[in-house]
């Protein structure tokens, strides 16, 4: 059984911990959260039917588990849905998330305010479980803390490489690091090789290196499934630029080290997960992702000035003071979460990844972010046995996401637009407060201003010409698609198709009912002007019809799209697209068919006489110079060009066969033909050749034609833009008789019209007018079949 | 999927962790006979402490992945003067493909170390050499059962089998709401006999794809939990699959998996099937739709239009089809949905949702209705009344709202949370009554 990748963002996550080996041997030296439950809260209880009934009895238990929480396992979902996907209070929380997170920028000595308070919160409900102070962390997991240690210090030859290890219910995930055989660290001397002195090279060395670094270590390692680590995650800052005072101090700190054997042995990262049974695969396969990404980001501090061994030293110095002092978990934790900047990077990835946020981390001046991304959109409506994802916007549309992928349509991407899932002024405050004031960061905040979802990305660079679209390499154009891509990898923004009061917007089939109540209020509160949201939804609930029917007037047209923003980004309506399939009627094909039979029946008599004289020429004489069977293989694959339209190989392949024997047999006088094998294989061939066009060519599609005659009725062709030849012919003759302009245009547009392109992209795709579509659609309107969906 | 090593390994005393038995040969350590050929899957000495772990880790399901592949073992420990430093550790590990979906091989290791364990303290079964040396045949029968018929049963003596059988793990089934209409996929009445549970017996025979699972257990007489249940259980194994209660008032529309069904004949010369499939199932007269008009009719389906009035718009095309089973093929086969309606009881003075009922606190919805009832707006804060029981029916302030009292239960599902089909089939009224008793408040209905 496959395990399908679920949208319901759960990150399974138990634990981090950070397991080292020194020259004392392995030890764990720091873990979070302080008392790990190894059944996280999270986690779906109901999955774990096969658990339960597994003892090869029978799964009679099911019957009682699977059904007992499902109105609970119901809520539970829907209750997380909200919580993720935007919605008021998602908003406020993630504007709390980013400024704690910008609390561990700022961070040196100044992070004990904001990092108190958040273990206040973290560990009230920790303390009720242990009140055994003093020996607490002797157990992690329901470990003792050495076996644990020794489980996770693994051997060298099982290092680089994905370590997975479960005992029981708990999985532990990783990517050991061990140093150099020499005990160094660093790289060799081939990658420091300075590039460049600028920021900017830093940054491509910083990539470049660990890099080179990790693919020179696994070609000696035997694990195959290390792909690089992603650089575009690992180097996105919260804001697009890092600033280059800190990548300077990172190059100088790098040139003073002295290469000698650090302490160090190896460092661990363990990701403790329980992911439920049916997810395995896919939960794992994320967060090894990260896993990974973290730890080769930490790696490369460790060779820059042992970052890591320094940062264990503390942590183990701390635990040692505290535990001769008696302090308690909870101070003791705290404190070194206060000190080590590792620590603290490992709360906060806990902290962000169980919350299914981005962490956003720094470690040893290096500002990076990693997390498990989460799905924005989805095209699927999920039936009623399925399980919901209430306010998840819907569309089809194949938008740009945070990372280019294959999926995306590059003539369409000028097109688009973002909206924004929070307020605007909140994200560019978040971003002024985050980095000084260098250029790059005045013109980020600049495109969020100028960023409308009623206007695409084209639009914001030519205002005045609306259809032609930026050359992808127009580098302002460029900087565009950057930014977008980095405000929608922080989860900031959306993209979408602009906003036009001339589309057709319905209440989204996937919106969350239930938070009509709290969302109507707000909704009162921005816009006091305009019907109240469940009038305004009521509204829409009626026929589709163009948004402008909603607006009572032309001033009212601005508030009604800024709403319609609103209702967009809460995922209550969503823009319904039209989708046009090209119907073949029955009297096209009888015509193609007609006309067929005709050409066919000529170019059959036409074959039969050109083959008996091949034949006869390729046996009569060894040294005719094959002129007459050329003629006639060319006669052969014009009547098959022409529309005999057998859509079978076979049958075409014969005739290539007769060409090249054809050609062979075309070899100049002058060479005089020596063995048997060219008399041989031209006789061999002839037969077929003779046989072939009277009897196999075009009676095969006689057949064909004869058999379905019965039954030829109108169909809807699937993908015209792979037609067989058969189906070009029906294609061809839909237009027939249409003026030479529809014609050339219907030909260019025909490939849209598969059900899966929406009209509203085709003008703008093909740089067309609207117009002109339209007098295209029109006038072939009799052979389409328009469907309306998201 | 199929297994492809297990191996049996102990930890010998002069030795340290060692493999014994494995099958197939020279899958984990070389074999003795060309002891330079490296192993075919991984070297077992790289991983042993995960095999032959300390004795804390024993009794417990270790599984380790190496080199893409996934071991799955529950090492044993017995402690007896008779061993070696006292104590024999052994694990009997299945090595599967790292990708493949093992859930169902966690029991089966689990069940072969316990019965080992058993044969061991019973007999000595591991220890004694002689019986020790039929361990290579076991393991090696299990291993070809399990992977070609999935269940094993191997006789060893008068008092131990080994039986096996690999469960898959099935996702657990979505909840069942009253107004989810089961359609069978199976027919009950060849595979149910008198065996099976007595509800279930009495609610299938009304699992006819039009009845509600309320409806059923009215009709049945069957407790309404139990019913639930049933039909849960049902939908566990895919005997049912849950559509929606059709009604000539329903709307419904195409969504994005429409490409699907159109594509679906054309990617396979054979014609795919969805097609025909669809064209008998909706039928009504054995006359079969051609494609595109069946396409057309699917794709006119709207918004904002009821199936009634779709059906009089269409009536010509549709005379030879049953529209209730047209609706069902496209809510099957998920092309189509339904578009519910959902009542929302406006606040007059802010337009915004008036609440009542279960999704606010209790005293803040009394007072809401109380005020509703005497006819102020809910900023007046009369007197508050208390609802007692589910259906909110007793209201204790006394005269004068009687008509409270007969709508009060409806009030409770106008927070636009519940859509027509959950509360009809809840109060067990018709969506027109349950719009007559609505008639005296501010309702707007947003179709979804």
């Amino acid at each position: 059984m496959t395990t399908e990748r679920s949208l319901i963002p759960n990150p399974s996550l138990v634990a981090i911990l950070l397991v080292i080996r020194d020259p004392a041997g392995g030890n764990l030296v720091f873990h979070y959260p302080p008392q790990p439950r190894a059944e996280a809260a999270h986690n779906t209880s109901s999955w774990r039917i096969g658990e339960t009934n597994t003892d090869c009895t029978s799964s009679n238990s099911s019957f009682s588990s699977s059904s007992d929480d499902d109105d609970e396992a119901d809520d539970r979902k829907s209750r997380s849905t909200v919580r993720l996907y935007g919605g008021g209070i998602a908003t406020e929380r993630s504007v709390v998330t980013s400024q704690r997170s910008r609390s561990y920028d700022q961070r040196s000595s100044r992070r004990r305010r904001d990092s108190d308070h958040e273990y206040d919160e973290e560990e009230d409900d920790d303390d009720e479980a242990g009140e055994a102070v003093g020996a607490e962390w002797e157990h992690v997991l329901g470990f003792r803390h050495d076996v644990l240690a020794g489980l996770l210090s693994v051997p060298r030859t099982l290092a680089k490489s994905r370590f997975e290890l479960s005992v029981d219910h708990s999985v532990f995930l990783g990517y050991p690091c061990y140093s150099r055989v020499d005990g160094t660290w660093q790289r060799k001397k081939k990658d420091r090789k300075p590039k460049s002195e600028g920021p900017k090279g830093e940054e491509e060395k910083e990539v470049h290196t660990s890099d080179a670094d990790n693919d020179d270590e696994d070609a000696k390692g035997n694990d195959a499934d290390d792909e690089d680590p992603d650089d575009v995650a690992l180097s996105r800052s919260k804001s697009p630029n890092p600033p280059p005072s800190e990548r300077k101090k990172i190059k100088r700190e790098s040139r003073k080290v002295d290469p000698t054997p650090s302490k160090l042995a190896m460092f661990h990262i363990v990701f403790v997960m329980n992911p439920p049974q049916l997810e395995y695969h896919s939960r794992m396969r994320d967060m090894y992702d990260v896993a990974k990404q973290f730890t080769m980001a930490l790696k490369t501090q460790q060779s820059e000035d042992d970052y890591v061994a320094r940062e264990a030293e503390r942590i183990l110095e701390i635990r040692e003071r505290g535990e001769k002092r008696g302090d308690s978990m909870h101070e003791l934790w705290s404190r070194i979460i206060r000190e080590s900047t590792l620590a603290a990077a490992i709360a906060t990835l806990y902290q962000s990844l169980s919350a299914s946020k981005i962490a956003h981390l720094k470690v040893n001046g290096f500002d990076f972010a990693l997390q498990i991304p989460i799905m924005m959109e989805t095209s699927m409506l999920p039936s009623i046995s399925e399980p919901q994802l209430p306010g998840m916007h819907l569309t089809t549309l194949r938008t740009i996401s945070a990372t280019p992928t294959e999926d995306e349509d590059a003539l369409m991407t000028p097109h688009f637009t973002l909206l924004f899932l929070e307020d605007v002024d909140d994200i560019i405050k978040e971003i002024v407060l985050d980095q000084d004031q260098s250029s790059l960061s005045a013109s980020f905040v600049q495109f969020i201003q100028n960023c409308r979802p009623m206007v695409s990305f084209a639009q914001m660079l030519s205002p005045t010409s609306d259809a032609s679209a930026p050359h992808p390499e127009n580098p302002e154009y460029q900087y565009i698609e950057y930014f977008a891509r980095h405000l929608i990898y922080w989860r900031k923004a959306r993209a979408i198709m602009p906003l036009h009061y001339r589309r057709y917007y319905i209440v989204s089939p996937n919106a969350d009912m239930k938070r009509l109540v709290t969302q109507s209020i707000v909704f009162a509160k921005l816009f006091p002007a305009l019907p109240p949201l469940p009038k305004m939804l009521s509204l829409l609930s009626g026929k589709p019809r163009p948004y402008s029917a909603y607006i009572p007037s032309k001033d009212h047209r601005q508030a009604y799209m800024d709403m319609l923003a609103w209702l967009m980004r809460y995922g209550w309506v969503t823009n319904l697209l039209t989708f046009a399939y090209l119907k073949i009627p029955k009297d096209i094909k009888v015509a193609v068919r007609e006309r067929q039979k005709r050409e066919q029946a000529e170019a059959a008599v036409e074959m039969i006489q050109a083959a008996t004289v091949g034949a006869a020429a390729a046996v009569s004489t060894v040294s005719n110079n094959g002129n007459s069977p050329r003629m006639m293989s060319a006669s052969v694959e014009k009547s098959i060009a022409n529309g005999t339209a057998i859509p079978n190989a076979g049958i075409e392949e014969e005739p290539k066969t007769s060409a090249s024997a054809g050609g062979d047999s075309n070899i100049p006088n002058s060479r005089p033909r020596t063995g048997w094998s060219d008399v041989t294989d031209s006789s061999a061939t002839a037969p077929s050749r003779s046989t072939n066009p009277t009897t196999n060519t075009p009676g095969t599609p006689f057949e064909k034609m004869e058999s379905s005659s019965g039954q030829l009725e109108d169909s809807i062709l699937c993908d015209p833009s792979r037609a067989t030849p058969l189906e070009s012919a029906w294609i061809e003759r839909l237009t027939e008789g249409q003026p030479p302009d529809i014609v050339a245009l219907f030909d260019r547009l025909v490939k849209y019209l598969d059900g899966q392109h929406a009209i509203e992209c085709i003008a703008l795709r093909e740089a067309i007018s609207k117009k002109e579509l339209k007098r295209v659609l029109n006038a072939m309107d009799r052979y389409i079949v328009y469907a309306r969906h998201w | 999927m199929s297994i492809k090593c297990i191996f049996y390994s102990y930890f010998d005393a002069d030795k340290g962790p060692r493999v014994l038995y494995q099958v197939p040969e020279n899958s984990v350590t070389p074999s003795s006979d060309i002891p330079s050929q490296p192993p075919t899957l991984f070297s077992f000495d790289e991983i042993s402490d995960y095999i032959i772990p300390k004795q804390q880790l024993c009794d417990r399901l270790i599984t380790f992945c190496r080199n893409r592949y996934r071991l799955l073992g529950y090492p044993i420990c017995l402690e007896d003067d008779k061993y070696d430093r006292n104590e024999f550790i052994f694990n009997f590990a299945i090595v599967l493909d790292e990708s493949e979906e093992f859930s169902s091989y966690k029991p089966v290791v689990k069940k072969l170390a316990r019965l080992f364990k058993a044969l061991e303290e019973q007999m000595g079964f591991l220890w004694n050499e002689v019986t020790r040396s039929s361990v290579y045949t076991l393991i090696e029968q299990v291993m070809e059962d399990l992977n070609s018929y999935c269940e094993c049963m191997i006789p060893i003596n008068e008092s131990n089998t080994i039986n096996l059988k690999l469960f898959p793990t099935i996702p657990p089934p979505p909840p069942v709401k009253a107004y989810h209409v089961p359609i069978s996929t199976v027919r009950f009445e060849s595979i149910m006999d008198s065996n099976w549970d007595l509800t279930m017996q009495r609610i299938i025979p009304f699992i006819d794809g039009v009845n509600s699972v309320r409806r059923i257990s009215e009709l049945a007489d069957a407790d309404y939990t139990l019913t639930k249940k049933c039909i849960s259980e049902l939908l566990y194994y895919g005997c049912v699959i849950m559509v929606d209660v059709f009604r000539f008032a329903n709307i419904y529309a195409v969504n994005s998996e429409l490409y699907n069904f159109v594509n679906d004949g054309a990617t396979t010369t054979t014609g795919g099937g969805l097609q025909e499939e669809c064209q008998a199932y909706i039928s009504s007269t054995g006359r079969l739709l051609d494609f595109p008009t069946i396409l057309d009719l699917y794709t006119s389906l709207r918004q904002g239009l009821t199936v009634g009035e779709w059906s009089l718009e269409n009536a010509e095309r549709l005379k030879d089809v049953d529209v209730r089973r047209f609706i069902q093929f496209g809510i099957i086969k998920g092309f189509l949905y339904r578009v519910h309606k959902y009542p929302v009881r406006i606040d007059d003075g802010t337009g915004a949702v008036a609440t009542v009922g279960a999704a606010t606190a209790a005293i803040g919805s009394s007072v809401d209705l109380h005020a509703l009832a005497i006819g102020h707006g809910p900023e007046t804060p009369g007197a508050v009344s208390a609802i007692g029981g589910k259906m909110g029916k007793s209201m204790t302030t006394g005269s004068g709202i009687l008509m409270a009292d007969r709508s009060l239960p409806l009030l409770r599902y106008l927070d636009g949370a519940h859509h027509f089909d959950s509360i009809c089939t809840d109060l067990q009224q018709s969506e027109k009554d349950v719009l007559k008793n609505l008639a005296a408040y501010p309702i707007e209905i947003i179709d979804r």
